[in-house]
């Protein structure tokens, strides 16, 4: 089966991660829009399959993979799709438990068929057809189909699912035509809060950033984070494993010996502001003049060096996205894919 | 070109945008992508007239081409972001706006420091453009030595949202965006045509298990805005009353050369307050 993949990550609302400066509460300024909870944020992801001068509608299979931390929390396969129509589905009907406060009964994944979908077509549920997929074994004669990787310990997951604000996504889509070729493919996620959208394309996993990260950044009101996702690699990574698992360490605050896998579903997510400093307009710092407007110069990198130049962060894998936050709600309203 | 609207420095943040010779229209030859997703190349052709960093250019006798749609009523407030892609790079180059017709009604050039990005203010630029479906719009092409890109930001009074570069579309890469059918959303799609060969687009709504289809002629060098709403107006009318529908509208071409889409989403609140949204 030839396949494509895509990288991208989604907020499921305020809190967690950013700190604790969020609330489910809007400020006096933020206007109520709907008076709801923040956190009961919709994901979508929009398919469009297609394939260089090929009509015939192919069916296209697509797999899904949440991560966080190193660690795998969900996954599943769908199959439905075909090519050149779109179509999309809700996360939050795939991945319940991913959008729910976590409670025991709650906690293990969910292996079951998605109670519906979101788009025009309705994907099916394969999940042995995804399992033999992921796992690439063969199914045994009596059709059972082993698991490669149990989902993580339940302690650890809910503790992934009540600090992390941030998940990545994997897709990968997929046809069993030898000659298709799916790379113009697109991938969409979309961020559904009650007061606003925030859409974005998922960023091919072969595609390098064009754009650093510090060219964008400014002092405009916004929180503006870096947010780098790196999916699930597969086999070891020849080069840059080791820096990879560095950072994937730092990132879980652990020690120890590490391997590649570690280095593989991680998701890191770095405040600019604090990365470079906040700076009045026109500042001066270490001697560099740094904008007659807002934007500084880079400075050296102060928090693990991750993000610098010729860091093993920036290997092909990992697709880097700049997320701008509104100051007032915590909300994003803008992601760009680097 | 008479009717160019040369900028002068004081209309601009950044001090150094000025006047520029007038030029004529895009006319460059793409010669290789620089983004994956929008309508950014580096370009030979274009960009020889009058710019004097040319022998500057990374490349040599190629020059960076940016197209974007910008858009300054009904928002209140427009700014044009133009930052350089590679760590301390500065820019130089200059911008031009088209009017939906492809008239260049005003330009100006731009210039920064290594590391710095330039800001514009471009309701000004886009006072000579006409009110089309309650917009009034504009497509710029930016065009620099080095390799940039350029966001719109624009605010409305409830908060602001970040329009990258148009999105490409050509007869190898169709799209399709997903849209929220419902009485507080309208969308409006802008496809511009930066060539000088008039192209046809045709346009498939997905609902349900309709699919209607409309082909729209691009003649050269213009923006047209569709509205899904109106352009299928008929065929939302026959699905009977609805809260909230998901679609897509499919937007493909047999033009290989390339245009450029955006979708600017309006949804209403109860109060009357509106909320915009993009695609990046």
């Amino acid at each position: 089966m030839n396949k494509w993949s895509w990288t991208a990550f989604f907020m499921r609302g305020v809190g967690g991660s950013l700190g604790g400066q969020a609330s489910g509460s809007q400020s006096p300024s933020s206007p109520n829009l709907g008076g709801v909870n923040f956190n009961g944020a919709k994901v979508y992801l929009h398919f469009f399959p297609v394939a260089n001068g090929v009509s015939a509608p192919y069916p296209i299979h697509a797999f899904i993979e949440i991560f966080c931390r190193g660690q795998l929390l969900a996954r599943q396969g769908f199959e439905g799709l075909r090519l050149n129509q779109p179509d999309g589905l809700d996360l939050a009907d795939v991945f319940p438990d991913l959008f729910r406060n976590p409670t025991p009964s709650s906690i293990p994944a969910s292996r079951e068929a998605p109670t519906s979908v979101y788009g025009a077509g309705k994907p099916v549920t394969t999940t042995e057809e995804f399992s033999r997929y992921a796992t690439g074994e063969q199914p045994s004669s009596s059709g059972q189909v082993a698991e490669r990787k149990p989902f993580p310990r339940l302690l650890e997951k809910d503790e992934i699912l009540r600090t992390e604000r941030e998940l990545g996504i994997s897709i990968e889509l997929a046809t069993t035509q030898p000659r298709l070729d799916l790379s113009r493919s697109r991938v969409l996620v979309e961020v559904c809060y009650p007061s606003h959208r925030v859409r974005y394309h998922a960023a091919r996993a072969s595609e390098k950033s064009s754009s650093h990260e510090i060219s964008l950044y400014r002092h405009d009101g916004y929180e503006t984070r870096l947010v780098e996702v790196s999916p699930f690699c597969g086999e070891p990574q020849a080069e840059g494993a080791s820096a990879l698992s560095d950072v994937s360490r730092d990132v879980r605050g652990e020690s120890g010996p590490s391997t590649s896998r570690q280095a593989s579903r991680t998701l890191r997510s770095v405040s600019l502001e604090k990365r470079h400093g906040n700076l009045p307009s026109g500042a001066i710092r270490d001697g560099e003049f740094l904008s007659a407007g807002r934007l500084p110069k880079a400075l050296p990198d102060d928090d693990g060096g991750a993000v610098g130049e010729g860091s093993a962060y920036q290997q092909e894998q990992v697709a880097r996205f700049l997320v701008q936050y509104e100051a007032t709600s915590s909300l994003p309203v803008s992601v760009r894919c680097l | 070109m008479g009717a160019v609207r040369k900028q002068s420095a004081r209309d601009a943040i950044f001090s150094s945008a000025s006047p520029l010779t007038s030029r004529g229209f895009v006319g460059a030859s793409q010669v290789s992508w620089t983004s994956g997703e929008h309508l950014a190349f580096w370009a030979r052709g274009d960009g020889d007239e009058g710019n004097d960093d040319d022998e500057s250019s990374e490349l040599e006798g190629l020059s960076h081409h940016v197209h974007l749609w910008t858009i300054a009523e009904p928002l209140e407030r427009s700014i044009l972001r133009v930052y350089p892609t590679q760590r301390g790079a500065d820019i130089s180059g200059y911008i031009r706006f088209f009017n939906p017709r492809g008239v260049c009604v005003s330009e100006c050039t731009i210039a920064s420091r290594p590391g710095q990005l330039v800001q514009i203010p471009i309701s000004s630029f886009l006072d000579e453009c006409e009110t089309d479906s309650g917009l009034r719009h504009a497509h710029a092409e930016l065009v620099t030595t080095k390799q940039c890109s350029a966001e719109l930001e624009m605010s409305s009074r409830t908060r602001s949202l970040f329009m990258p570069a148009l999105h490409r579309i050509d007869d190898r890469e169709p799209r399709a965006l997903p849209i929220v059918l419902s009485g507080s959303y309208q969308h409006v799609f802008a496809i511009v045509n930066p060539n000088d060969i008039q192209c046809s687009v045709k346009c498939r709504l997905y609902v349900g298990s309709r699919t209607p289809e409309e082909v729209c002629l691009l003649p050269p060098r213009m923006t047209v805005l569709l509205s899904p709403e109106v352009l299928f107006g008929g065929v939302l009318r026959e699905l009977g009353e609805f809260e909230e529908l998901q679609a897509y509208l499919r937007i493909s071409t047999r033009s290989s050369k390339a245009l450029g889409i955006q979708m600017l989403e309006e949804r209403t609140f109860g109060g009357g307050e509106k909320v915009y949204g993009v695609v990046a």
